[in-house]
């Protein structure tokens, strides 16, 4: 059981989403990380979603949401054919002033940015694949436990991964 | 200039170019709009139903028999929701279906307001597709798109959900019905790779023990005729589901009949101890596969099937064939064709003697259990279910229409009538909805007015839908009614029996069963009670005789109650393990 990335084109029509969302629901799928805007065609929605399930499950999870109406296309992403971006945003409240901005310090070094400061409240933001985004927030955790074993992250916003293959 | 109409209207007359010849419906407030448009136009026949449920396996019935879309018309809310049953029914089977579906106006959608349902969110899970109607406009290229998608593909029920306020005989639009459908989302595969078709047939040749393994699917493509010259020329044995009974003819001496849980021996045996299966159209049903694990250990698979989701979803095939089987069994019978025409004397005389070898085994099997029911109807002793069903078998030469509810009748029925011919068998095998087989059949009757249709229920089945004999009688259905009654939920009992030491949970009533022939007779019908194996020839030859053919004759049989359906496939085991008879199942339960 592993973690794939399953990269949908569809209709951009009311309704489209849930048909997609329900069938994972209907038919025992799990989805980890969901995205969805509007492409290029703004008649064609992309919705990006992660899920975990091995080699035969994929195929299955495919080859079903393929039958769907309104999916355009629908192809299994990962590795090397595809470039994965996922954006999180952190904010941290009680803190000193001091701790927070050893902690932008900190954030900066890893290539994230400081959206906001102010007494009372820092926000971070940092992109990269979803498996970056996993070892960023682990590393700000350890680093606020480092300053304080009091600090915690106040709350944590992923945007789910968006991905475009290469070729 | 085109003219313009209502909403309604532009509705009813989309459903005129389509063809549609009857609607099964049942007024209510938010379709009222669209039910005054009926009453304007004569072309389509509005059959009045008493419970929406039953429209729903009317209009399945009318479809599986004719191959034609069935159309239903409810209103919002509890119309709606009736409906909901008979469309899983239609999905789990494939069956083409349009449903139209009556909804609040749509500045009232989201107010929970009065008879409110979000229809198109309660049957997302069991269409094919649905649409809601936005502004009457669309209507026209809407019911184009619906009976498309329906009848296309791996076919499937399809809702229209329509707003009161877009039905608003007030507001009028041009009429434009869409010659074409333009969907480019839906690209519903037809043919497969010929490469696969020849890895298929070179399998085949290879092959010493094959079996043709026929679904539902080989009946919605009507690739029968092809499929019975391919499987005669080449001497291959054919199992069917119970969907695809009929696909080949049951009667044909190649025949094994139905596979799976209450399959024949010769059929899952052969199964099992195949080399090679090919499978038209049929999903690997648990039903069918008991324990995949254990699934037909020495066989290639090659598994066509128009949906490319089925293709190994439950048995990974090593050959599959994404393609309608129509197509591939023209592709295959080609190719045998042009192998026979250049095959030489010495390799025929071995294919012949290995094929003799596979069918003296399976001949074997056939001896020791087969369906060869040969109990003799004995004076004083219950009436024999199978032997029921063979005597309405003769009773209608085997030419009957046959639908059926779910249940030990439902077994009987697919076991012991030879169905020659496709589409002659109807019963609901995905879903299993009892209170199927009574309107399922007046759907199958609307459409072939003039053949005998059959219903066998069980008195639990029938009792879930009785209401449609009001609806016979309005539309004069001289359907045969033929109620094997063993005063119990008989397959529950039959579980209960084999797998909860015999402990009847709640699957008896005889002390409260109406009198069937009474019932039937204040309804307007005839009824028929036969009791005692003597009376039973005697009794259906009442039933299917001349002065009885246009009435809706209501056969109450009274057989054993304590029969079980054999075989039936070991829990959790594979194909080659069946319980035979009532001593064998006991045994086991020890």
């Amino acid at each position: 059981m592993t973690r794939q990335l399953i990269s949908i084109l569809l209709e951009n029509e009311p309704g489209a989403l849930s048909r997609v969302v329900g069938l994972f629901a209907q038919r025992n799928y799990n989805i980890e990380t969901l995205s969805v805007a509007p492409t290029e065609d703004p008649t064609l929605s992309r919705i990006t979603l992660t899920t975990v399930a091995d080699g035969v499950q994929l195929k299955q999870i495919v080859r079903q949401v393929n039958k769907l109406i309104e999916v355009y296309s629908v192809k299994a992403l990962g590795g090397a054919n595809c470039l994965e971006r996922e954006l999180v945003i952190i904010s941290i409240s009680d803190a000193s002033s001091k701790q927070l901005d050893s902690v932008i310090d900190f954030a900066q070094s890893l290539n994230a940015s400081s959206l906001v400061k102010s007494d009372e409240l820092g926000i971070l933001q940092f992109v990269g694949s979803g498996e970056e985004v996993d070892h960023y927030i682990n590393c700000i955790n350890a680093k606020l436990v480092e300053l304080s074993p009091d600090l915690r992250i106040a709350e944590l916003v992923r945007s789910g991964v968006a991905a475009i293959e290469l070729n | 200039m085109a003219e313009e109409l209502s909403g309604g209207d532009l509705l009813i007359r989309s459903l005129q170019e389509e063809g549609v010849e009857y609607i099964f419906g049942y007024p209510g407030g938010a379709a009222l709009h669209i039910y005054d448009a009926i009453f304007r136009q004569q072309k389509i026949e509005h059959i009045l139903v008493r419970h929406e449920q039953a429209a729903t396996h009317m209009a399945d019935g009318y479809a599986r028999s004719t191959g034609r879309a069935g159309v239903v018309l409810v209103t919002s809310g509890p119309g709606a929701t009736n409906a909901i049953t008979g469309i899983a029914t239609a999905y789990m089977d494939s069956a083409p279906m349009v449903v139209i579906s009556g909804q609040v106006p749509s500045d009232l959608i989201g107010t929970d307001a009065f008879q409110e349902t979000d229809m198109v969110g309660v049957s997302r899970p069991v269409v094919k597709h649905s649409f809601m109607v936005k502004t009457a406009k669309e209507i026209p290229s809407i019911v184009r798109k619906a009976f498309h998608i329906a009848s296309t593909g791996r076919p499937g029920p399809v809702v229209i959900d329509i707003p009161k306020d877009t039905t608003d005989p007030n507001v009028k639009y041009q009429f434009d019905f869409p010659e074409e459908v333009k969907l480019r989302s839906y690209r519903p595969i037809f043919e497969g790779e010929d490469s696969a078709v020849d890895r298929a047939f070179k399998a085949l040749i290879r092959g010493t023990r094959p079996v043709l393994y026929v679904g539902g699917g080989a009946i919605s493509s009507g690739c029968s005729e092809l499929l019975t010259e391919f499987a005669s020329a080449l001497n291959i044995p054919v199992a069917s589901t119970l969907m695809g009974l009929g696909a080949f003819p049951c009667s044909h001496r190649q025949s094994l009949g139905m596979l799976g849980m209450h399959g024949t021996y010769e059929a899952n045996m052969a199964m099992h101890e195949a080399d090679l299966i090919i499978s038209l159209g049929a999903r690997f049903d648990d039903r069918v596969t008991n324990d995949p694990k254990k699934f037909c250990p020495d066989a290639t698979i090659v598994h066509v099937d128009i949906d490319e989701a089925s293709v190994s979803k439950i048995i990974e095939a090593d050959i599959a064939v994404m393609a309608d089987s129509s197509w591939f069994m023209e592709k295959i019978e080609t190719k045998r064709q042009g192998y026979l025409s250049q095959e030489q004397p010495g390799d025929r005389e071995k294919r012949e003697e290995l094929s003799e070898l596979w069918w003296s085994k399976i001949e074997a099997w056939r001896e020791q259990h087969g369906l060869n029911h040969n109990r003799k109807p004995e004076i004083g002793k219950p009436i024999s279910p199978q032997l029921a069903i063979q005597a309405l078998y003769r009773a209608t030469e085997g030419k009957a229409f046959v639908t059926s509810d779910v249940g030990q009748h439902q077994m009987f029925a697919a076991q012991y009538y030879k169905f020659d011919e496709p589409r002659q068998w109807i019963n609901s095998g995905g879903l299993g909805t009892m209170g199927f087989g009574l309107p399922a059949a007046m759907g199958v009757q609307m459409g072939h007015p003039e053949r005998t249709v059959v219903c066998v229920t069980g008195e639990g089945s029938f009792m879930m839908n009785m209401q449609e004999l009001s609806t016979c009688l309005q539309y004069g259905l001289p359907i045969k009614i033929i109620n094997l009654n063993n005063q119990a939920l008989g397959m529950v009992k039959q579980w209960q029996d084999m797998q909860y030491g015999g402990r009847h949970s709640q699957s008896t009533y005889s002390d409260s069963l109406p009198d069937f022939k009474t019932l039937v007779e204040a309804f307007g019908h005839i009824g028929i009670k036969i009791e005692g194996a003597e009376n039973l020839e005697s009794g259906l030859k009442e039933a299917f005789s001349e002065p009885l053919r246009n009435k809706l004759v209501f056969v109450d049989i009274w057989v054993d109650p304590d029969e079980h359906v054999y075989p039936m496939a070991v829990k959790g085991g594979a194909m080659n393990e069946m319980v035979l008879g009532k001593a064998q199942g006991e045994a086991s339960q020890q």
